[in-house]
């Protein structure tokens, strides 16, 4: 069994320092708001302190704006094929009935 | 004199405007009506759009394995146009569902990806529709070409059941909110949204899948016509 007590005297401190730097990008990825640190190593031990006015790592509504956006860039994507293929045919017709006109010009 | 418009554009231009409507309801419903998710927050509000899309992939994908179906059966010029109008749409909101899930699910579960069952389903469903649009674009246009697309819209209709029940039968991170074993959604204007969003994904999976199937027929009596002209010695086509 460990020795629990050690963790409050600080003994641990080494350990603890190697987790936190083993967190890239936790500290990478920081908020930009005011960040409230433990003073030293053994406050780190002991208890855990929340960001304050910090922004999310993930904003939900940024995310919310880019699927809403993707939706509408897929479907408008899909639009601008269908309308690719309808130009296909259009000139397909085209060529088909140039052809007719010039097959009845040739036989009258 | 104005052309009179054929029974099929005024049923075509009324699933226009019902389309426009409910979209716009439907907008205005989940930024404006709909509360925030207590647990996930805003983020929740993809749900609206993400499961009306699946759902409007599997409408694409039944037209796709009905059309392909009786194409194996028959050999229609129709039914081949079914299947590939299908597959079409369904690739469309399958490509919005593989979109706007991820989206989701960095924000719930702090990664885009994973291989979840259902994830793992869906991607392979897109993939197969994929697949079948690659080979219709690439393939030719001859019929080993399109019975080799029947077999591929046929497989990927039998894996419609498999994405649905794969919650049920392995698990998985994916949630389940709607049907049997799903808690639901709690507040009135949630399920008014969701509604909302059904009923407009449906009526634009409909426009889109209609539009590509006029697109497909046409296609099809264009290259009969080719071919009638070339018999006769007129033009030469492709």
């Amino acid at each position: 069994m460990g020795d629990w007590s050690r963790l409050s005297t600080g003994q641990w401190n080494l350990g603890l320092e190697l987790k936190t730097e083993s967190l890239p990008t936790m500290q990478n990825t920081a908020p930009s708001g005011s960040v409230t640190v433990a003073e030293s190593p053994s406050d780190r031990a002991s208890d855990f302190r929340a960001v304050r006015d910090g922004t999310e790592l993930h904003s939900g509504a940024v995310l919310l704006v880019e699927a809403y956006a993707a939706i509408w860039v897929i479907l408008f994507a899909f639009v601008w094929l269908t309308h690719r293929r309808q130009r296909s045919l259009d000139q397909r017709i085209t060529q088909l009935e140039q052809a007719l006109d010039k097959a009845r010009k040739e036989s009258s | 004199m104005p052309r009179r418009l054929a029974p099929q554009d005024i049923v075509f231009a009324g699933l226009f405007v019902l389309a426009i409507l409910l979209t716009i309801g439907a907008i205005e419903f989940v930024f404006l009506r709909a509360p925030i998710e207590a647990h996930m927050g805003i983020i929740q509000k993809v749900f609206y759009f993400h499961v009306p899309s699946a759902y409007a992939m599997y409408l694409g994908a039944t037209g796709c394995f009905v059309g392909s179906t009786a194409y194996l059966y028959k050999g229609s010029d129709k039914h081949d146009a079914i299947a590939r109008a299908g597959a079409e749409t369904a690739v469309v909101f399958g490509i919005i569902v593989m979109v706007t899930g991820p989206l989701w699910a960095i924000k719930a579960w702090g990664q885009y990806w994973t291989w979840d069952p259902r994830l793992t389903t869906s991607l392979l469903s897109v993939l197969i529709y994929v697949a079948y649009m690659v080979l219709r674009a690439f393939g030719g246009d001859g019929e080993a070409e399109r019975k080799f697309a029947a077999a591929l819209g046929f497989l990927g209709g039998a894996n419609l059941p498999i994405i649905h029940f794969s919650v049920q039968k392995w698990s998985g991170q994916h949630p389940k909110v709607i049907g049997r074993g799903g808690g639901g959604l709690h507040h009135p204007d949630m399920r008014i949204a969701f509604a909302m969003g059904m009923i407009a994904f449906t009526f634009l999976a409909a426009i889109l899948f209609w539009s590509r199937l006029r697109i497909a027929l046409a296609h099809g009596r264009l290259v009969e016509a080719e071919h009638r002209a070339m018999e006769l010695g007129i033009g030469a086509q492709d």
